[in-house]
């Protein structure tokens, strides 16, 4: 009885030693702060940031509108004058 | 009726052209990002995250939406014209290290955009920046520099340690046509003051 009793009784002891170390472990990686470098990974070019240069191909896309609308309102008109429908 | 169609069919064809052409040059930067794995900084700060800029001197007051990098591997820019864009990748505003907003200087109609006065700051103005969590850092310009767009120090830009730094960069000089970019870049350098 005594035998079993100490068997017990020491691997009760190396299980709650072996569960401290493991609890000790996950505490002290949850509390320890990430590392955090100033220095960011990836360094971009430089960003555009101005596009006012775009200006006349957006002006020439506006005029082509422009002109489609007027082409399609002739064709709208004079499918009713001349009672084409 | 073959008329009428056809005429309608290039009357709507106009329209959607037309309206398409000015709610993207008005509004929206199309600026396609490339993905890129996330720092463990801005991981570990986004409740820091910067989300508006003040700058009393320019009249500024703007939204400051995250960007990233660009496929051709530049730093992105916000997709209003009127909003400002911190570069996620790296140094949250605060952070030691060197945080980057940009800001356009006009759209794609010519028409000035949020940062069209920053060439007028001068060292001594102060810069705002309002955190996600309620932060608010007051930043100090203490230089401000014109490169001709392929000289922009960009390690000084980004990397810079040491304190904590703001840099706000922006277009200026004439359009390059076959670059589709301005040939020059005003960078305000800020450094922290108070948070």
């Amino acid at each position: 009885m005594d035998k079993i009793k100490k068997i017990f009784t020491r691997g009760f002891a190396l299980l709650s030693i072996l569960g401290a170390s493991i609890v000790n472990a996950q505490v002290s990686s949850s509390t320890t702060p990430t590392p955090v470098s100033p220095t960011p990974i990836t360094t971009p070019g430089v960003p555009t940031t101005g596009l006012g240069g775009m200006l006349v191909s957006n002006a020439a896309m506006i005029v082509l509108a422009i002109i489609l609308v007027a082409i399609g309102l002739t064709l709208l008109i004079k499918s009713k004058d001349y009672g084409l429908e | 009726m073959q008329k009428k169609v056809i005429g309608i069919s290039i009357a709507i064809l106009g329209i959607i052209i037309g309206t398409v052409t000015v709610i993207r040059s008005t509004y929206y930067s199309p600026q396609e990002e490339t993905p890129v794995a996330q720092t463990a900084q801005s991981v570990s700060f986004s409740v820091s995250h910067p989300i508006q800029i003040i700058i009393p001197k320019i009249n500024v007051n703007a939204v400051v939406e995250e960007v990233g990098i660009t496929f051709k591997g530049n730093m992105s820019t916000p997709k209003k014209f009127a909003d400002t864009g911190w570069y996620k990748y790296g140094t949250v505003p605060g952070e030691l290290g060197s945080a980057v907003i940009d800001g356009h200087v006009d759209n794609g109609l010519g028409i000035p955009a949020v940062f069209i006065n920053l060439k007028k700051l001068v060292p001594g103005d102060i810069v705002y920046v309002q955190a996600k969590n309620g932060r608010k850092l007051k930043f100090k310009v203490f230089d401000i520099q014109n490169y001709y767009y392929k000289d922009v120090p960009l390690e000084i830009l980004f990397n810079r340690n040491g304190d904590r730094y703001l840099n706000l960069i922006t277009c200026d000089g004439n359009w390059i046509p076959a670059e589709k970019t301005d040939d020059h870049r005003i960078v305000v350098y800020t450094k922290l003051i108070e948070s």
